[in-house]
């Protein structure tokens, strides 16, 4: 909407679109071209939201991370479907004299219910009507009768009569009123089909019997069609007269904030929604909102924001569009809505203009004026409404009402009181050594900690800006530094709070500073040595991986794990996370032998504890990771098998953390080329993800991307191709069409092509995984361009283009070099691989190959010393290697024995 | 929320219910002051969920954004007392919880851009986006959702609804008091504007 008002261009092609979209789409493209005539700017943009409608598969179809359940219903996920709830406050048995039946129907206010006399004084069918707010102090309650006495004398054929009134048990004022037969107001003329002129007489009825409530000085305030009954013989019954009043809260004050939300937004005036001063404007207003109904089959706005505030926003940025108009816009434009469309137009367009007024002095000044234009409208006498603008933008009621807007910042700071204060206690829970000690002092400290943050977010100071989280955390550290520095100890527990905050919403940068000056203050307070001291080290080096800041964390972690060990004892729980912490750090810095040595450490406590559970069953999963990374595949695989084992029995077999250690088995298998042996756990892995993850999760495309590997190396590519592009298609979808996750399944695509023969589609597929690497590192120095090029070049081999082939190897190999050891298997590949394409360049060239000779040969041999140096002698590497050198030596002779026999 | 410890179930999670359910009860009778008191308890369970699933180092389980607000509505309301309004009510709480949740991480993520790393796709350590949706998406979803607020707060309400909370379409007519087809409407129209703001519509022929 660039140009647009916010809201009006919008919601009018809104309400377009939602009727094309009730169009069978056969019937669109004429709409539009009739459109295209009369408002050629307004049909593009229909057709480019038709265009943004078609579109399949978009992210916003499922929930934000989908839940078990492939159909993006979280309601069947099981264990977290929230039952549906219908219940509604049970009525009471009896009030007063009254004996409550069968229940009539449900409003904003309250519940109607069928009742009649029970005292036997004489019979007498009432409805029963039970309010929501309850009056449950002696002074409101008081109130509450004195103004039912008011409302008893409302005497009017037009108004319902409350024949009887009270407070019942939960302090739930009730009302007893005279049982109409009746229809909403709306309803009644849309069932009956009735006539504009005679709508018109109704609503005229309804204001006369308004005019005189006003008189006695009584304001209905919620006036809309469920309380403007007509009943079957035409006359209009008003309901629930001044019940809006009885419900306010304070007298003295004007209707608040709070007492908005007792009405219905759509028919509330909008200094009602703003908690202005209620006058009898406001029954204008909701008249002229009935009116409009009445006339245009819609009601002017529909305003369904829940919070005052919002609704307060959306008030300020609505623009009325006339009745007529909204009639002409109609989906099934017939010739009914067309000659109410002439009919509206002119005196009853301005009439109803003129009621909403969003500013209540230019409004009719009584509902008596409006009731006599009305009048003089049936008359076909000019009307007072005409003299003033026919449109009216709310912009200059909206600047006046900015202040009030702008209270969403309030919200943005209560949470964060509530991060902090919850942090902080559980902290003091989890059993820091002196918490209990300072916790009094430290709660009142926090308190004012809190008070003072409040002030600080004030929206007169932020002028009104709305403050996000983080924005919070950001004032709340601030704050901390200053004006806690007589409190170090306070001050220390609430940046460790605030860090660790940071830390979990993953702005590991602002978390660091806070986490450094909370282990400052605890050293200096509590000594170096100290528990407490330990606590701020263990979360400092627990984020230290996330910011390569791999050194420090080591420290810190140790320092942390030799507190621990210290003060109590080599065998507790607390010592063993900080192996385990420390060995996650470890292997993530690549020390895999180290790390190896801290999950057995942390391993062995658990033994001694007897502890096997979900935590014991993640740290033997860690373990087999390091066992494998330093080559130890068999204490690998076992490890792996005894983590799905602990957490079978301890967490149950449909625990999701199982799909881990199983795809890390099933991997592991491949690896060994035990390809029967790895399939089992990899489907259990993927049935575990999609359920956990369902199949629009990065998860899942994993969990594809390795079965499908599998089966591409077990030589199943008819089966793994249907995995793999799904892979592709999921990550696609989760990560975006750039992320270098999708070169993976795509490489193992190409290989299956390659294996299938059809080079120039696996080159099509290996170019565009080179692509995504080469975005992802756009140095294009690393090692899965290198794996890429390395791709390329042997579909292009395949392909006969030497020459490009030659380039990318050579690519390959000159990243590969500077990257990694030179005696690694990469390396080797990338020279057999060249080696291979300067043989055949030499083939193809004849004796003027000299070059390509003499180099093939080297590249062969160097990439056999590496594989003897890697691997057991007879390793396939090693047998290829010497296959390949053998044959290039016999060329020469093979050459030479076919020119001698096919001489030129 | 320590990465490495799993917390017991605070024994004050019942009378945190109750305070919810209280809260919720006060909102729905006007008191405008409810909704403040109760953001903060609602984001703050739904952080201390999502603290759990994510911090199964080395796991890293990503978090589900919708389990977890479901997981706080059982948590934290009163299935016996709640009266069916007010749950919608909690909803819309939590959906707007949730949203900054994720939103704050995805710009954390893409300020930090970490994890372009070398490794091969893997469960061990998949990549930070805890809403199955990439964080540009996430930040460009938020603005889109901005301006759809500008221009119809409804409409951006039940997007958040259906997208942060996973409400279904007939749940959120009943946490709207909607009827389904109106519902219907404006969601399907309000994801026409977000695919056409956030440029994923086809081209014009």
């Amino acid at each position: 909407m660039p140009s647009d008002p916010p809201g009006t261009g919008w919601r009018h092609l809104r309400d377009l679109l939602a009727c094309e979209l009730e169009l069978p789409a056969g019937e669109r493209p004429e709409r539009l071209r009739q459109l295209e005539i009369a408002q050629p700017a307004i049909a593009r943009e229909l057709a480019d939201l038709l265009r943004a409608d078609a579109v399949e598969s978009s992210f916003l179809d499922r929930a934000a991370s989908p839940v078990i359940g492939s159909d993006g219903d979280p309601a069947s996920g099981g264990e977290v479907a929230p039952e549906r709830l219908e219940g509604v406050l049970r009525p009471p048995a009896r009030l007063g004299p009254w004996r409550i039946h069968e229940q009539l129907g449900q409003g904003g206010m309250g519940t109607v219910y069928r009742a009649e006399r029970a005292d036997g004084a004489f019979e007498q069918d009432v409805a029963i009507k039970i309010l929501r707010r309850s009056v449950d102090t002696p002074d409101l309650q008081r109130r509450f009768l004195r103004e039912r006495q008011l409302l008893a004398q409302l005497d009017h054929p037009a108004i319902v009569k409350i024949i009887d009134g009270g407070v019942g048990p939960e302090g739930l004022p009730w009302f007893a009123l005279e049982r109409v037969a009746g229809l909403p107001i709306t309803r009644f003329a849309a069932d009956g089909k009735l006539s504009t002129r005679h709508r018109v007489r109704l609503l005229r009825d309804v204001c006369a019997a308004v005019d005189a409530a006003h008189r006695r000085l009584v304001v209905h305030r919620d006036l809309k069609p469920s309380n403007l009954l007509v009943t079957p013989d035409g006359r209009v019954k008003l309901l629930d007269f001044g019940i809006a009043k009885v419900l306010e809260v304070d007298e003295g004050e004007a209707l608040t904030q709070a007492g908005s939300r007792l009405l219905t937004p759509q028919y509330a005036a909008p200094e009602q929604i703003l908690g202005e001063p209620v006058t009898t404007a406001v029954d204008v207003y909701a008249l002229g909102v009935v009116l409009y109904e009445l006339l245009a089959g819609a009601v002017p706005f529909e305003r369904a924001t829940t919070t005052p505030a919002g609704l307060a926003l959306e008030v300020a940025n609505e623009t009325l569009i006339p009745p007529s108009r909204r009639l002409l816009a109609e989906c099934a434009m017939n010739l009914d809505s067309r000659r109410r469309a002439r009919e509206v137009t002119g005196d009853l367009d301005a009439i109803v203009m003129k009621a909403l007024r969003p500013e209540p002095a230019e409004r009719y000044a009584s509902v008596a004026a409006l009731a006599a234009d009305l009048e003089r409208h049936l008359l076909h006498l000019p009307v007072e409404a005409r003299s003033g603008n026919r449109r009216y933008r709310f912009g200059r009621f909206a600047r006046r009402h900015r202040g009030l807007l702008a209270g969403g910042a309030g919200l943005a700071l209560t949470l964060f009181a509530g991060i902090s204060t919850t942090l902080y206690e559980a902290r003091v829970a989890r059993g820091e050594r002196d918490a209990a000690r300072v916790q009094a002092e430290t709660s009142r400290r926090v308190s004012e900690f809190m008070a003072h943050l409040f002030q600080q977010a004030d929206p007169a100071r932020t002028r009104g800006a709305l403050l996000t989280a983080r924005e919070v955390l950001a004032a709340g550290a601030t704050h901390i530094e200053r004006d806690l520095a007589g409190d170090p100890k306070v001050q220390a527990s609430l940046l460790l709070a605030i860090g660790a905050v940071d830390r979990d919403l993953g702005l590991f940068d602002e978390a660091r500073p806070l986490l450094e000056r909370a282990l400052d203050l605890r050293r200096r307070n509590f000594g170096p040595e100290d528990l407490a001291t330990a606590e701020a080290q263990f979360e400092l080096g627990s984020l230290d991986r996330y910011l390569d800041k791999i050194r420090q964390g080591r420290e810190l972690l140790s320092h942390a794990l030799a507190i621990r060990e210290r003060e109590l004892g080599p065998r507790h729980l607390e010592v063993a996370r900080a192996h385990s912490a420390l060995g996650i750090l470890l292997r993530f810095d690549g020390d895999s032998p180290a790390a190896r040595r801290e999950f057995e450490s942390a391993l062995a406590i658990a033994a001694a504890l007897g502890l096997e559970n979900e935590e014991t069953g993640r740290w033997q999963n860690s373990y087999g990771l390091v066992l494998a990374d330093v080559g130890d595949n068999s204490g690998a695989e076992s490890s792996y098998r005894r983590s799905i084992d602990v957490l079978q029995r301890t967490a149950g077999a449909d625990n999701p953390l199982l799909a881990l250690p199983l795809d890390n088995l099933g991997m592991l298998l491949r690896g060994e080329e035990r390809f029967g042996e790895a399939e089992p756990p990899l489907r259990r892995a993927l049935a575990l993800v999609q359920r956990t993850w369902g199949e629009h999760h990065v998860q899942f495309g994993t969990a594809l991307n390795s079965l499908g590997t599998l089966l591409m190396d077990s030589g199943r590519c008819p089966e793994a191709i249907p995995l793999l592009r799904r892979a592709v298609d999921v990550y696609t979808a989760a990560l975006g069409p750039e992320h270098r996750f999708i070169a993976y399944p795509l490489i193992s695509q190409g290989d299956c092509e390659m294996n299938s023969h059809r080079p120039s589609e696996a080159l099509t597929v290996y170019r565009r995984a080179l692509a995504l690497r080469a975005g992802a590192h756009p140095d294009g120095e690393d090692e899965p361009i290198a794996e890429g090029r390395d791709r390329v070049g042997t579909a292009l081999l395949a392909l006969g283009k030497l020459e490009e082939a030659e380039e990318e190897f050579r690519q390959a190999l000159a990243i590969s070099r500077r990257n990694l050891e030179p005696a690694s298997p990469p390396i080797a590949e990338h020279l057999m691989d060249l080696a291979d394409c300067l043989e055949r360049a030499w083939n193809r060239h004849g004796r003027a190959g000299g070059r390509e000779l003499v180099e093939s040969r080297a590249d062969y041999t160097e990439a056999l010393g590496i594989f003897r140096h890697l691997y057991p002698a007879g390793h396939t590497s090693i047998t290829r290697a010497t296959a390949a050198l053998a044959r290039l030596e016999l060329r020469p002779l093979a050459q030479a024995r076919d020119q001698l026999s096919h001489p030129r | 929320m320590s990465h490495d410890r799993d917390e017991q179930e605070p024994a004050g999670v019942a009378s945190q219910r109750s305070e919810v359910t209280l809260l919720l009860d006060e909102w729905s009778r006007g008191d405008a002051g409810a909704f403040d008191r109760l953001m903060p308890l609602v984001y703050r369970e739904l952080k201390a969920i999502a603290a759990r699933q994510m911090r199964r180092e080395p796991a890293g389980l990503t978090l589900q954004a919708t389990a977890v607000v479901h997981e706080a509505y059982l948590r934290l309301v009163d299935q016996s007392r709640v009266q069916w309004k007010n749950r919608g009510h909690f909803f819309a709480v939590a959906a707007q919880a949730m949203r900054r949740i994720l939103v704050d991480h995805a710009r954390a993520r893409q300020a930090a851009k970490r994890g372009g790393g070398h490794a091969a796709p893997s469960l061990e350590d998949p990549p930070a986006v805890e809403s199955g949706v990439s964080p540009l998406e996430l930040l460009a979803l938020d603005l889109a959702l901005d301006r759809l607020a500008a221009a119809d707060p409804d409409q951006a309400r039940i997007v958040e609804l259906r997208f942060f909370a996973g409400l279904t379409l007939e749940e959120t007519a009943e946490v709207e008091e909607r009827s389904l087809a109106a519902v219907n409407r404006d969601w399907r129209t309000a994801r026409a504007f977000l695919h056409r703001e956030l440029g994923m519509a086809a081209p014009a022929p």
